[in-house]
């Protein structure tokens, strides 16, 4: 089990009151998702002269700055179903990202838009002895755990592919960091009784589609994984109970990996006899079979198989792109890093564009699936341009590399960041 | 009455009985208190902008666009994708009507990758 979080070392703001309103325009544009705890209410587009701009620094990035419910300010890559990304500096702010920043992202169209706590269950069916229907009281009153780690979504950082591949076009800020609240998956498997002969594990929120031939969003663990006593159901967020658009009130963790196996506003977990092929996991979703999961763009016949783990990354986040530096003086470069599917070892800073690298301090370890803070310094001797390098290396000695991954989906980038600053 | 806006007073209609059944659930959220680190879960409701915008022109094609394309995802999916040669976008709507149920005819791709193609290349600058 990880370490414990003291709760003061986190940035999280208050969770905002439950909010019938937002700063989004209602309409009388509604929907309802019938018979669910579910109902909808759609407001039409956000308002046009609100919108601040930024770009991305990629071909076709420039997007809006919105607020929706219960969430800050984020990035707009769409409205239905929400995508939205969080702006790169709240990550200079501390090593866990604030829910109200977290970023968001779904598949179907059709989300519930309230959720009662007193009729909310999650169903465990399928290969077990018992099927069981379990309230949120009675989740609540299981022995709790809690754990730091990474949400990263597959397509973080898609839109630096290249070439160029259909998706959702984000920057690096389709990733956050936080400590969940809840109970292992396991507990909540064994008071089903899982059978023998049980291989995988399917887990399904209450998201649906718009038309009927839509796949449900669904996603499966190999029943090992399930019950490794690390994946959990959450219920907390920092802290707090989850935003809606992060999946409140129960969403999966699968800590150090991907983010798609987070399932949202679980609802449903069965257990399957035979391995899933449903169109998420068999279809969508899938890496090339090759060490960080890189192909050449124009490879044939290459193995694939459904994304799995994380792989590190790390990132400077005081310093922009072009920013000026002061020459002469020692100047504070800082970021945050991640192992993956474990620990950092080490993190290495160049400011000379990789020819010499000295290794960073490192900062608090809130256990191997969290963001971990880095700090290093340098001098801008000669006036110029200064290319400033990071790199993670993992406890298994997995390095980032130099050359960037690129495979069809534009998943698990992980290419060694740069950012070159110039002396005032 | 296009397909989208018969779609939408249909759940209009939904949407008024469910405001009032909500309006009761709400009422009687509850806190309920967790062994170790408290966290207290109390029903949530809130509202999402839909994303109504269309493309603009009132040629047959464009109308066709707007009834399909617009159905399962607003039109930022479409606005934020990077420039795509004409078969990549071929191999998208083909994606749409085969792996997600996009109600059109194996014969209207040609067509409609070909407009996409051109409308996307101009995106408003509020993309949605
Ligand atoms: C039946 C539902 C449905 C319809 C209709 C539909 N789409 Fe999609 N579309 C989806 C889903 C589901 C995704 C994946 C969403 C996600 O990843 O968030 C998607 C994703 C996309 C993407 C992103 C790239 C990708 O392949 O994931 C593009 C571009 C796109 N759609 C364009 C279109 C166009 C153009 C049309 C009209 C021909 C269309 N869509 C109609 C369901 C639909």
């Amino acid at each position: 089990m990880e370490a414990l979080v003291n709760p003061t070392d986190y940035v999280n703001a208050e969770s905002p009151a439950p909010s019938t309103s937002g700063p989004l325009p209602r309409r009388s544009f509604l929907k309802m998702t019938a018979g669910l705890i579910a109902g909808g209410i759609l407001g039409r587009s956000l308002p046009a002269f609100a919108a601040k701009l930024i770009q991305l620094p990629f071909a076709n990035g420039s997007r809006q700055l919105v607020r929706f419910p219960q969430k800050g300010e984020m990035i707009l890559l769409r409205q239905r179903p929400p995508l939205l990304e969080t702006p790169f500096e709240v990550f200079d702010r501390g090593v866990f990202t604030p829910n109200e920043q977290f970023f968001v992202r779904w598949h179907l169209p059709v989300i519930p838009t309230s959720i009662d706590v007193n009729t909310f269950r999650l169903r465990v069916d399928g290969h077990v002895r018992t099927p069981i229907e379990l309230s949120l009281k009675e989740i609540l009153r299981q022995p709790q755990i809690e754990l730091a780690a990474i949400n990263q979504c597959s397509g973080n950082s898609r839109g630096f592919s290249s070439p160029r591949v259909p998706g959702g076009e984000w920057g690096n800020g389709a990733m956050g960091n936080a400590l969940w609240t809840g109970v292992t998956l396991k507990s909540i498997l064994d008071r089903a009784g899982v059978l023998p002969g049980a291989v995988q594990v399917r887990f399904n929120g209450l998201d649906t589609g718009q038309m009927p031939e839509t796949p449900l969003f669904m996603k499966s663990l190999d029943l090992d994984h399930a019950m490794d006593g690390e994946v959990m159901v959450a219920y907390g967020m920092n802290g707090t109970q989850l935003p809606m658009l992060n999946g409140f009130p129960l969403r999966l963790i699968v800590p150090g990996w991907y983010s798609t196996y987070w399932v949202k506003m679980l609802s449903h977990i069965e257990v399957l006899d035979k391995p899933d092929d449903n169109y998420w996991m068999h279809t969508a979703y899938l890496i090339p079979d090759t060490p960080g999961g890189t192909m050449a763009p124009d490879a044939k016949d290459v193995k694939m198989v459904p994304i799995n783990r994380l792989v590190p990354r790390s990132f400077i986040t005081n310093l922009r792109d072009n920013a000026t530096v002061r020459r002469g003086v020692p100047i504070a470069v800082r970021g945050i890093a991640f192992g993956g599917d474990t620990g950092v070892k080490s993190v290495d800073f160049s400011s000379d564009g990789g020819t010499t690298w000295q290794n960073a301090a490192l900062g608090k370890d809130y256990g191997r699936y969290s963001f971990r803070r880095w700090n290093a310094t340098f001098v801008a001797k000669q006036p110029g341009d200064y290319k400033l390098m990071v790199k993670a290396t993992n406890s298994n000695d997995l390095a980032q590399p130099a050359t960037p991954t690129w495979n069809p989906g534009g998943f698990m980038r992980n290419v060694i960041e740069q950012v070159t600053v110039h002396t005032a | 009455m296009s397909l989208i806006f018969r779609r939408i007073l249909f759940v209009f209609l939904l949407g008024l009985t469910a405001t009032l059944v909500n309006g009761v659930a709400r009422a009687q959220s509850a806190a309920m208190p967790s062994p170790h680190r408290t966290i207290r879960l109390t029903s949530q409701k809130i509202t999402l902008p839909f994303g109504d915008k269309v493309f603009a022109g009132d040629g047959k094609i464009v109308k066709v666009t707007n009834q399909h394309c617009l159905l399962c995802h607003s039109r930022g999916m479409i606005d934020t994708q990077p420039p795509l040669t004409l078969d990549t976008w071929k191999k998208e709507v083909d994606k749409m009507r085969t792996a997600y149920g996009c109600p059109l005819r194996a014969d209207q791709t040609a067509e409609i990758a070909d407009f996409i193609a051109h409308a996307a290349s101009a995106p408003a600058p509020n993309g949605n």
